[in-house]
């Protein structure tokens, strides 16, 4: 707790607003986190999960990171959790098969790996961010070996005149990082072309190709054939999902072609063993 | 106001040039892959797209001739730039609407102006004077056209090229010749090549991405296959996991040195104010990112799947190129970056190199499939290439460039001949369907059993080469016993791919055999890269100069 009171004024500002900010936020945020993992339904662990993702824009705001608190709310907190909201509602609020994991060794080897995780962490930032003899101590540049300055306050990265940093980020997308900028919207370009193929169901029909071969006995079977193949074989050798129907991958489930699939799903207490050692 | 702020800002910030010249070769593929894009689009109106994207080329290389700084000094890219605009409408009426056919060629005359501007780069901007080549850092430092980033160009480029033919007709068997093909390749291509020259974390990340995304999608193109969405997903999740891990290993390493520019991460790692426990860990994290990229022995796992269930031109050319780009970023990575962090990242991946060469090798002989027999060599190989790695010397760079390069032609060689066996056996291929194969076919049977000599080692072929450059760099730096346990690997997979020779040549098929089909393109591709493998393997000693040059790197 020393340590993050010491944490939250490290700006060396000590401004009471500062730590009162820092403290609402922090708490809001783990809090949020802590919730999203404990409550049962999740849809209100989505909701929680937006709250954590604000609280956390909030404290980018007292972090004097106006542009960054920004996109966390744009990014995250609306379009990510939508898509997070639209997933869940798609596949049924009902159906909490996920939030049944009951084996202990499981549960122990997560637990184990969340505290090597948060050893890491407090390990590697605190001891050096934190301590008087820091690399980056309160908000002064470090000259290194070479002559570079390693880490420098916000105040001197952004400039005088743009207190958000949005002209400093602009200034280093188009110089510095005008390489990867460019490679990131060739980059867009394949997710897009991705996304379209995959969202296509025509693909799915058998006969809508021309192919434009003279003997169709001389080619071999036709993703059509095979797929008939398959469906007759279901536990073919070399394909480990089991009784997935390879048309149901890319069709879209708004459409309701199955009836047996929408609304009638079998919930959690079909299961009454499981349920029993889920509510633990 | 605006104009102050802008006037201030271009005081402070001056905008640098930008360096076409580094990053040419990148560019025909690119701009080939959107217009093709808008080609497929058009659909009647193809002329539409392709009259003034050749209005536009042309002039470019016109003004490219008559720009150059002294007269003649950019002729070869102006040249490159007319020939591929006049080739944009003449190829849309030579193919009539035929849209997978004109895609071929475009993307293949595209890939043969990227190899033609990396050599024009290499001799004209790289080795001004002399043979010795003068790394050139380009755009802020993001670039680096070094040795590693020419030959990587070199592999992926002529991979890709000799994909293309390979891929035409079976996309057509298989009816999945969709127009978004050509235009994935292409920019997958780029990617790697972009990989290649990758000279600070954000741009290596980024390259990575975008080869890896558009192979996610071509591994996924066969949507009626279940094997190849399979295929695609386990590769788009364990991926993603991948790249995470990666991007977190990045995230440390900038929270220990403060840079993102591998030779100043370089320096940072030395100083003593580095806090080393960071950097080792995300140093740790990044080995396990690219480990999964280029399918290093723990981190293998979703490799045989996804080899085996996406289309076959997709998995030659995941095996071709993936690995090349994969080695040249974690060759750029290790020995730039790092070198400081060497007695942490040496035993480890020597460990790690002799686990991928050996569990590949013993693997693939309980295999029945030869597309999985394939994908377990696959691993093995990157082992292989890892040995130069740990090598940690210029003499293991070229070693792993030059094995790269040879496993590349090789593979692409086998897969060829998988593909025209598919073909002929309209379906998998597995051990037991190539009885008799040399008797029906002996072409065919003749070529695969030449690539695999090639993938075993045997001398004449570039695998032989390969393998002995590369042992040659790992017992100079040391390591005997991982050169030793190499050769054991080799022997064991000397055994598996003797079997599949084996089957083709001395065994009879209880049923007769049709006659194989291979089309015109699968003929000129598997000619042409056996005749590589035979090349390479009598006269390796250009390329291998080439690959020696290369050594040098952009600290």
């Amino acid at each position: 707790m020393e340590l993050l009171a010491q944490a939250a004024e490290g700006a060396g500002g000590a401004n009471l607003a500062e730590v009162v900010l820092f403290w609402v936020f922090s708490v809001l945020a783990v809090g949020a986190a802590i919730a999203v993992i404990t409550l049962r339904n999740i849809v209100h662990g989505a909701l929680m999960l937006v709250l954590n993702l604000l609280a956390i824009a909030g404290l980018y705001l007292t972090l004097e990171s106006s542009f960054l608190g920004i996109v966390q709310v744009l990014v995250y907190a609306g379009a990510i959790m939508v898509l997070f909201l639209f997933v869940i509602m798609l596949l049924g609020v009902d159906n909490d098969d996920l939030l049944k994991e009951t084996r202990v060794a499981t549960r122990f080897a997560a637990a184990l790996g969340g505290a090597l995780l948060v050893a890491a962490l407090l390990f590697a930032f605190v001891g050096t961010y934190t301590s008087p003899s820091s690399l980056c101590g309160q908000g002064t540049g470090v000259v290194a070996g070479a002559g570079e300055v390693l880490c420098v306050g916000l105040a001197e990265a952004y400039g005088p005149d743009d207190r958000s940093g949005v002209a400093f980020l602009g200034l280093r997308l188009f110089t510095r990082f005008v390489w990867p900028f460019q490679l990131a919207a060739l980059l867009l370009t394949v997710a897009t072309i991705g996304a379209v193929i995959l969202a296509r169901r025509r693909d799915l029909e058998p006969e809508d190709l021309d192919v434009g071969v003279a003997d169709p006995d001389a080619l071999p079977p036709s993703d059509a054939e095979l797929l008939r193949a398959d469906a007759d074989a279901p536990g073919e050798a070399g394909t480990d999902v089991p009784g997935e129907e390879p048309a149901r991958l890319g069709a879209s489930p708004l459409a309701g072609s199955d009836p047996t699939e929408r609304g009638e799903r079998p919930t959690g207490h079909d299961r009454p063993s499981d349920a029993d050692r889920g509510e633990g | 106001m605006l104009a102050t702020f802008l006037a201030q800002t271009a005081a402070t910030t001056p905008i640098p040039d930008v360096a076409w010249s580094s990053f040419a070769p990148e560019l025909p593929p690119t701009i080939t892959a959107l217009v093709l894009l808008l080609v497929a689009v058009a659909r009647r109106r193809q002329l539409l797209v392709a009259v003034p994207t050749a209005l536009l080329a042309v002039a470019a290389g016109v003004w490219l001739i008559a720009s150059g700084e002294t007269p003649g000094a950019l002729v070869v890219p102006g040249a490159v730039a007319i020939v591929l605009g006049i080739l944009a409408p003449a190829l849309v009426v030579a193919t009539r609407g035929r849209t997978s056919l004109l895609a071929a060629w475009a993307a293949a005359a595209s890939l043969v102006a990227a190899l033609v501007l990396t050599v024009w780069q290499y001799l004209t901007v790289l080795t001004p004077d002399g043979p010795t080549l003068v790394p050139q850092l380009a755009m802020a430092d993001a670039i680096a056209n070094d040795g590693i980033a020419v030959f990587t160009r070199l592999v992926v480029y002529l991979s890709a090229l000799l994909v293309i033919p390979l891929g035409y007709g079976y996309l057509q068997d298989r009816r999945i010749n969709r127009a978004e093909v050509e235009p994935l390749l292409l920019l997958a291509v780029v990617g790697m090549a972009a990989l290649g020259s990758a000279n600070d974390l954000i741009t290596l990340f980024i390259a990575l991405e975008l080869l890896s995304l558009a192979l996610y999608v071509l591994a996924g193109l066969a949507r009626r296959d279940r094997r190849s969405q399979e295929a695609s997903l386990k590769y788009f999740v364990t991926g993603s996991v991948a790249s995470a891990i990666l991007l977190f290993g990045m995230a440390l390493i900038y929270v220990a040195t403060g840079t993102v520019t591998l030779p100043e991460i370089g320096a940072a790692v030395g100083l003593v104010t580095t806090p080393r426990f960071v950097a080792a860990i995300g140093l740790a994290l990044i080995t396990v990112g690219i480990g999964f990229k280029v399918a290093l022995a723990p981190f293998h796992l979703w490799t045989p799947d996804v080899y085996q269930g996406a289309p076959t031109n997709v998995t030659a050319f995941m095996a071709a190129g993936t690995k090349a780009a994969g080695f040249a970023a974690a060759l750029r990575l290790y020995l730039v970056a790092f070198p400081d962090l060497e007695a942490l990242w040496v035993p480890v991946l020597a460990v790690l190199a002799a686990l991928t060469m050996l569990y590949g090798a013993f693997l693939a002989v309980v295999q029945h499939d030869v597309k999985r027999i394939l994908a377990y060599s696959a691993i093995s190989h990157a082992g292989f290439a890892t040995i130069g790695l740990v090598a940690n010397s210029d003499a293991g760079l070229s070693a792993t460039l030059w094995y790269l390069l040879t496993y590349a032609v090789s593979t692409l060689t086998a897969f060829g001949c998988v593909i025209v066996l598919e073909r002929r056996r309209r379906g998998e291929v597995t051990l037991a369907d190539l009885r008799g194969v040399g008797r029906s076919a002996p072409a065919i049977a003749g070529i695969l059993a030449f690539a695999l000599l090639s993938l075993a080692g045997i001398p004449i072929t570039a695998g032989y080469v390969g393998k002995l450059v590369v042992f040659e760099a790992g017992i100079e730096a040391g390591f005997t016993w991982l050169v030793l346990v190499g050769v054991l690997a080799s022997v064991v997979a000397a055994f598996f791919y003797l079997r599949i020779a084996g089957m083709m040549f001395l065994e009879d098929s209880p049923e007769p055999v049709e006659g194989p089909y291979p089309s015109f393109g699968l003929s000129v591709g598997v000619t042409v890269s056996a005749a590589l493998v035979l090349y390479l393997g009598i006269q390796p000693e250009l390329l291998l100069r080439l690959a020696t040059d290369a050594g040098v790197l952009a600290r």
